[in-house]
């Protein structure tokens, strides 16, 4: 009788504070649903305070994408010569410093999440999840009008230069790809994130690592020039399938990595899991350690 | 039993210290190679040290309970809040609660200097788990609260630091949770301001509300509270009513002033406390006319006496006298003979000086208090002896002192009694 009194009792409990600290790899979204409210003003937040000191506030996207992809297509498009695909140079750079954009952005920012916000996990509870989901969304804005940038950019070659290049029909799956690389970015940052709390020196680690992605990555060349011997290596990087098919949609330019998106899809679900588990294993108890 | 909203079991913190973590990837390497292929596991070993902030703490909670934790510095209080709002997690053991928690450690937590008040109000709220539907509903009361209504829309960097905590304050003053973490830090502001938020806090707390309130301030918890918890170095102490745990609390700081120190005192010349200066031969403090170990009352004239010896032939000296009220630690009166001109022509050596002086019947409030004397050379304006708590004597606290009236302890420091005028007006 007192039993049964007692079971129904402790199903009552809103809340339970208790020594488990192995979660595993679960995540609570009844909890993340809560407070969607709070994540929906942290994406404003992120967007807003990113521009409130510019006076060309989002422009910025546009001018960065333009000018990084101009000094990319005269050192490696006119000077080294590394872009045979018979796309304008400026088109080729802009769409592939578009992904990779996104993804560094969506890994740095992420990477910083428990630091940067430690004062407001210090003194209240939030699911600290929630922090990384605002910034992979709020990510999206500069992202976006780097989209437009290249659409604006492809329009001018088509219409006004009368460029041959048209894009696939599988240019549908842009949005797709977007998703992908700045999961994986984000993975990557969750990992960083909780690694970095526990050891400060991994944040020089990421610099070195974060470069040499970037040069094993078909951004600055395409895959078509990469020697046949070294193609199967380079194309276990999962970002480099994401960048070589969103060149053949954009471009519709033949395909050369020997992996598909599907294999990036798969990296990122083991990413995804490997950062929850060790996120969950830092978040709840990396105020006492910082 | 329905109605404990939360519940402590065993809950216990354990902190490393000496060495938080391994600093850097490298020392945890070499931390995991020597244990993998040496034998000096010691040697790291020795660098951390387990501290337990909490240890086995049990309680629980009704609802509407208003909760007061005290205790010392690195008593566990702020790690026993810091559990309770889940911003760490315990060691060992549980906590079980029901309905909204809010946690108010800080004010403002998560505000942005780029964003403008009004946002910052959004921020915050959310941060602190409320919808933003109910935020709307509330904004202009938390605006007009904070007194910054022409200032809402311009960004928090240009506030000055009273109109940010103002801002901050005013949002968890509007929160609507069913468990409250309350940290005395949160009455904030200019005066004004902290009497408004402190009458905010308590009609927060009385609204029906469990509250958990931590605060230096016995007065504030005494105020505010109806249950307290007792902690000390990590362990729970007492816990029950708030006036009965209060008690216990403040009994530990007795504990100092109540080694054998009597109403009276005397020594022989040898092992008499004092200096090359002067030496103390006795002290007594008694009601006037009664013998030294009758009770004291209010009504009774107080009798201060102090002998001490003069060592030297030159010298100004005169005894002053401080008594102390024990439960609050607070010095009730102070007072000096003014009679060092006469001091000052005893020549003889070793001449015994005895100083008498009369507290006035009716001054003291009934309570117990200590006796401090202090010499010092007038000349040189320098303290040369001084005797902490020579003496404790109390003062009874009832006293009739004729057929119609009597006197009762008051909550006041003194006792005083007053002429009154009474005029009967036909």
């Amino acid at each position: 009788m007192i039993k049964t009194k007692n079971e129904t009792a402790n199903e009552q409990w809103d809340i339970v504070i208790n020594a488990d600290k192995n979660k595993g790899i679960s995540i609570n979204w009844q909890e993340l649903w809560q407070y969607r409210d709070m994540i929906w003003v942290l994406i404003r937040k992120e967007i807003v305070a990113a521009h409130l000191q510019t006076v060309l506030g989002p422009l910025w996207y546009v001018g960065k994408a333009v000018i990084m992809a101009l000094t990319f297509a005269l050192v490696f498009g006119m000077i080294a010569r590394v872009n045979p695909t018979g796309v304008p140079h400026m088109l080729f750079f802009m769409s592939g410093l578009m992904f990779w954009e996104y993804f560094l952005n969506c890994m740095n920012k992420t990477g910083n999440v428990l630091r940067e916000n430690k004062a407001i996990f210090e003194k209240v509870y939030v699911p600290r999840l929630a922090f990384p989901i605002a910034k992979l969304v709020a990510g999206l804005v500069p992202a976006f009008f780097e989209l437009m940038t290249l659409v604006v950019a492809y329009l001018i070659y088509v219409f006004w230069v009368g460029s041959p290049v048209r894009p696939s029909w599988g240019v549908v799956y842009i949005p797709f790809l977007f998703l992908i690389i700045g999961g994986i970015g984000s993975s990557l940052g969750l990992i960083i994130s909780a690694l970095t709390i526990k050891y400060r020196d991994i944040a020089m680690l990421i610099s070195y690592s974060t470069r040499l992605l970037m040069y094993t990555t078909p951004i600055i060349y395409p895959m078509q020039i990469v020697p046949k011997e070294f193609l199967p290596y380079l194309s276990l990087n999962p970002l480099a399938a994401i960048i070589d098919y969103g060149k053949h949609f954009l471009f519709n330019i033949p395909v050369y990595c020997t992996t598909t998106p599907l294999y990036s899809v798969g990296c990122l679900l083991v990413i995804f899991l490997i950062g929850i588990f060790l996120f969950n294993r830092v978040e709840r108890d990396f105020v006492d350690t910082v | 039993m329905g109605n404990i909203v939360v519940q402590a079991e065993n809950v216990s913190k354990k902190y490393k210290i000496g060495r938080l973590n391994a600093d850097t990837l490298k020392d945890s390497i070499k931390h995991k190679w020597n244990r993998l292929f040496r034998d000096d596991e010691e040697h790291f070993a020795t660098h951390e040290e387990d501290f337990w902030a909490l240890r086995n703490i049990n309680f629980e909670v009704e609802r509407g309970d208003i909760m007061g934790i005290i205790g010392k510095n690195g008593a566990g209080k702020s790690t026993l809040l810091k559990l309770l709002s889940r911003i760490t997690s315990p060691t060992e053991g549980k906590i079980k609660m029901k309905g909204r928690v809010a946690s108010l450690l800080e004010v403002g937590t998560g505000f942005h200097p780029e964003l403008t008040g009004r946002e910052n109000i959004y921020l915050n709220a959310t941060i602190l788990g409320m919808r933003e539907s109910e935020v709307r509903k509330i904004e202009d009361e938390i605006i007009s609260f904070a007194e910054i209504e022409d200032h809402i829309d311009t960004p928090i960097k240009h506030y000055s630091s009273g109109m940010r905590v103002r801002l901050g304050f005013s949002v968890a003053a509007h929160l609507n949770p069913d468990i409250v973490i309350l940290d005395e830090v949160l009455s904030v502001g200019d005066a004004d301001f902290q009497r408004k938020s402190m009458a905010k806090m308590r009609s927060i707390a009385q609204s029906g509300r469990t509250v958990f309130f931590v605060s230096h301030s016995l007065n504030s918890i005494q105020n505010l509270c109806n249950k307290a918890i007792y902690l000390k170095q990590g362990q729970l102490i007492e816990s029950g009513l708030v006036d009965d745990v209060v008690d216990v609390y403040k009994s530990t700081f007795k504990i100092s002033t109540d080694v054998e120190v009597k109403n009276h005192i005397t020594f022989n010349f040898d092992d008499a406390p004092g200096n090359e200066l002067v030496k103390l031969q006795s002290a007594y403090v008694k009601a006037k006319d009664k013998g030294l170990d009758d009770p004291i009352n209010m009504s009774d004239d107080i009798e201060v006496s102090i002998s001490f010896w003069k060592l030297v032939e030159e010298g100004k000296f005169d005894v002053g006298i401080q008594v102390f009220d024990i439960e609050r630690d607070l010095q009730i009166l102070g007072s000096n003979s003014h009679m060092c001109e006469l001091l000052d022509e005893i020549k003889t050596p070793n001449s015994r000086i005895n100083f008498q002086t009369i507290i006035p019947k009716f001054q003291l409030n009934a309570s117990s208090y200590y006796l401090n004397i202090v010499i010092s050379d007038m000349e040189k304006k320098a303290i040369i002896f001084n005797a902490y708590c020579i003496a404790k004597f109390t003062i009874e606290n009832i006293t009739h002192f004729n057929k119609y009236r009597f006197l009762t302890k008051s909550r006041g420091i003194i006792r005083p009694l007053l002429n009154w005028n009474i005029n009967i007006e036909k």
